[in-house]
C-alpha cells in the first residue's frame, strides 16, 4: 500500500500554487496589471494600552483593582484575528485571515494593517480575541503564531489567548506576582470572545486611501467587570478552565474606539 | 497511480523551481540548489490510513535528513547534553532502554517514562495524557520543558541560525536558507513520521508472507492475547488510543493522568493505552515505568489491580492469566518485534559536530 500524501486535494493545491506563482511571476517581471472585480484596499487599527482612564505605564503605574488591591503590570499581551467589517447597508464582510499579536513592550505590534479590504463605506468592525479553534489544532504555526512568541501551552496543546502579568502586594505567590494566561477553546472552557465595536464615524476604504481607526486596550477592564477578580484569591492562571473564562468575559470589554480619520 | 505520482512530481518540481526564479535576487537563495526530492512512504498491509496531514508538510529526502539530524543534535538543549534520540533509543523502539523517568538537562528527571514514537502518524493525540493535539507541536514539549532539553525556542533559533550547517540543510530542506520554528518541527515530524514498525514476525503471519507461520506457543499466546488483551491493545497498531484507567495504584508520582488535560474527574488516573508493538525490546512499563519485565506487568493485572471510581470495566475484576498464558503471551509478544525498525540504518544516529 501506498501512502497518498499526493491525493487530489493535494494536487488541486499543487496546480492553483504553481498557477499563483507564474502569475506572481509575470507580474513583477511584465509589469501587467490585473483588475480585479472589486478594488482592495488596507484598513490601519491602531491600538493605545491604557490601565483606566490613563495611558498604561508598564512596570512603573501602580492601579488598584476592584478589590481594592494595588498592582503594577509588567506583561500586556493579546491577539486579535477573524477581522469582521459591517457596511453602511449593515452588510458584514469578512477579510482574509490575519492574526495578530499586541505586545505592550513592542510598539510595532500596536499598530495592525488589515490588507484586502473591500472598498466601501464601514460603520462597525468585529474581531475575535485570541486564535480560533481551528488554528490551535493544525499543528506549528509561523508569524504571529509562532510558538517562540511564549503564547502557546505546550503541555496541553493550544494558544494563550491573552496575557497579562505584574505584582501585587495581595498575591499570594512567593514573589508577590500574578500572571493570567487566558486560553482554551475547547466546550466547556471555550474563552475566545468575539469583540463587535459601532465606529463613531463610517470608515472609507478606497484605493489610495489610508484610513485608520483608533482603539483604546484598558488592561484595568481584565480584573473588574462583570467579574471582580482578587488577586489574593487568583494569582496564577494557567490553564483553560472557570478562572479563565471569567477573565476573558471581561476583558471582552476592554476596547473602545478613540477616533476614525479617513 | 504511478503515473500519477511521477506527473505530481514533476508539478512539484515545477513549482519550486518558479519559486526559485522568482525569488533569484532574495538573499540566502543562490538558484543553484536543486529542489527536495519527494518520498513517498510505504505503509505495511492492513493499517489504516494515517491522521497526520502531510499536505502542509510532504516528505522529501532532505527533509527527512535535517529531521533526522535535529533529532540526534544534543546542542538542542540547553547544556547541550540531550538530545530527542537520547530518551529515544532506537533499539528500544524508540523508549528509553531500563529508565522508569525520562531523563533531562542538569540532572533532572520527569515524571513519566519515555513513551515509544513509531507509528506517530498514525495517532489522534499525543502524550501518556494526550494533551497534545498535533504531531507537529508535539516536539515542543520535551524541547522546552525544563526537566527535558530545558531550551528556550528563540534562543535556539538563534544558534541554529547562526550555524552554516544548518542554513544549508534547510536549504535543502525547504528552498531558502531562512530557519523558522515551522520549519524545524516540519523536517523533525518527516523523520518521525518514516518511523512505521509493521514488519515484526506477528505481521508477516497475518499478512501470510513468505509461509511465515506462529510456532504453538505463538499460536497459543495470540489466542490469549485475543481473549484477554486485545479490546484495549487493539489490532493493527495494538492501541485503541483510549484512556483507560488500568487499576494500577497511584504513587508518590501522585500523576492524576488525563484529569489535569480535560479538568474532569471522570479522567482521574486515566492514562493513553501504549501499543504492544516492540513491547519487549522498549521496557520499563506503564505510565511511571514502574514495573521493568513483562512478567510484573502480567502478575499486575492478574492480582494487582486496585479499583477506584474510574477504573476501566474491562480489568475491575482483574485480568486471570495462568503461568501457561502467561508464558505463551510472553511468546507472543515476542512476535511483535520488528527488526526493521530496531535495526533500520536510515534511523540510526547521525554524526554530529
Amino acid at each position: 500500500m501506498i501512502l497518498r500524501i499526493f491525493s487530489s486535494r493535494t494536487f488541486t493545491i499543487l496546480s492553483c500554487s504553481s498557477i499563483l506563482l507564474l502569475a506572481a511571476c509575470s507580474k513583477s517581471e511584465n509589469n501587467q496589471t490585473i483588475v480585479p472585480p472589486t478594488t482592495y484596499a488596507t484598513l490601519q487599527l491602531r491600538f493605545s494600552n491604557y490601565a483606566g482612564n490613563a495611558p498604561l505605564q508598564r512596570n512603573t503605574g501602580v492601579y488598584t483593582n476592584a478589590a481594592g488591591e494595588t498592582y503594577t503590570i509588567t506583561r500586556f499581551l493579546y491577539y486579535l484575528s477573524n477581522f469582521q467589517l459591517v457596511d453602511t447597508a449593515g452588510r458584514i464582510t469578512t477579510l482574509p485571515q490575519r492574526y495578530f499579536l499586541v505586545d505592550d513592550a513592542v510598539d510595532s505590534t500596536k499598530t495592525l494593517l488589515l490588507d484586502s479590504v473591500p472598498a466601501g463605506r464601514y460603520k462597525a468592525i468585529k474581531w475575535l480575541i485570541g486564535v480560533d479553534s481551528a488554528r490551535n489544532v493544525s499543528g506549528v504555526q509561523a508569524g504571529a503564531l509562532a510558538p517562540e512568541n511564549g503564547m502557546f501551552w505546550t503541555w496541553n496543546s493550544g494558544y494563550i489567548m491573552a496575557k497579562l502579568e505584574g505584582t501585587s502586594p495581595a498575591a499570594t505567590t512567593a514573589l508577590k506576582d500574578f500572571q493570567l494566561h487566558v486560553g482554551g477553546f475547547k466546550a466547556p472552557y471555550n474563552a475566545l470572545k468575539t469583540v463587535t465595536l459601532d465606529l463613531p464615524a463610517n470608515v472609507t476604504v478606497a484605493a489610495g486611501a489610508q484610513p485608520k481607526v483608533s482603539f483604546r486596550a484598558d488592561a484595568a477592564k481584565w480584573l473588574n467587570t462583570p467579574n471582580v477578580i482578587s488577586f489574593a484569591a487568583t494569582s496564577i492562571v494557567m490553564a483553560a478552565g472557570p478562572d479563565a473564562l471569567k477573565i476573558a468575559a471581561n476583558y471582552q470589554q476592554m476596547f473602545t474606539v478613540t477616533t476614525v480619520a479617513n | 497511480m504511478n503515473r500519477k505520482i511521477t506527473y505530481i512530481a514533476g508539478l512539484i518540481g515545477l513549482v519550486i523551481l518558479l519559486a526559485h526564479a522568482c525569488k533569484k535576487d532574495g538573499a540566502g537563495n543562490t538558484g543553484t540548489t536543486p529542489p527536495p526530492q519527494p518520498v513517498t512512504l510505504q505503509l505495511p498491509a492492513g493499517f489504516p490510513q494515517p491522521v497526520y496531514d502531510f499536505s502542509q508538510n510532504p516528505l522529501t529526502k532532505e527533509g527527512i535528513a535535517l529531521g533526522r539530524y535535529l533529532f540526534y543534535d544534543f546542542r538542542l538543549s540547553a547544556d547541550s547534553t540531550v538530545s530527542c534520540g537520547f530518551c529515544h533509543q532506537q533499539f528500544a523502539g524508540f523508549g528509553h532502554f531500563d529508565h522508569p523517568l525520562s531523563h533531562g538537562v542538569l540532572g533532572r528527571q520527569g515524571t513519566r517514562t519515555v513513551p515509544v514514537i513509531f507509528n506517530m502518524i498514525f495517532m489522534k493525540e499525543f502524550m501518556w495524557d494526550g494533551g497534545v493535539n498535533n504531531l507537529e507541536i508535539q516536539p515542543l514539549t520535551p524541547l522546552t520543558d525544563p526537566n527535558e532539553m530545558g531550551v528556550d525556542l528563540k534562543d535556539l533559533l538563534k544558534k541554529m541560525q547562526g550555524d552554516p550547517h544548518y542554513r544549508k540543510m534547510f536549504l535543502a530542506a525547504f528552498g531558502t536558507e531562512e530557519i523558522t520554528s515551522q520549519r524545524m518541527f516540519r523536517a523533525i515530524t518527516q523523520f518521525v513520521a518514516t518511523m512505521v514498525s509493521g514488519n515484526s514476525k506477528y505481521d508477516s503471519v497475518v499478512n501470510k508472507v513468505g509461509g511465515a507461520a506462529f510456532s504453538p506457543e505463538e499460536e497459543a499466546g495470540y489466542k490469549v492475547f485475543q481473549l484477554k488483551c486485545a479490546a484495549c491493545h487493539k489490532e493493527p497498531l495494538f492501541t485503541d488510543q483510549s484512556y483507560r484507567s488500568n487499576g494500577l495504584p497511584i504513587n508518590v508520582l501522585q500523576d492524576v493522568g488525563r484529569m489535569r488535560i480535560t479538568n474532569s474527574t471522570a479522567d482521574y488516573l486515566k492514562f493513553k493505552v501504549p501499543t504492544l508493538r516492540n513491547v519487549l525490546k522498549s521496557q520499563p512499563y506503564m505510565h511511571d515505568g514502574r514495573f521493568y519485565d513483562i512478567y510484573q506487568v502480567f502478575d499486575f493485572y492478574d492480582h494487582g489491580v486496585q479499583v477506584t471510581a474510574t477504573t476501566d470495566p474491562l480489568v475491575k475484576n482483574g485480568i486471570p492469566l495462568t503461568d501457561a498464558e502467561k508464558r505463551q503471551l510472553y511468546f507472543f509478544l515476542n512476535t511483535l518485534t520488528d527488526y526493521t525498525l530496531l535495526q533500520n540504518p536510515a534511523f540510526s544516529e547521525v554524526p554530529i559536530p
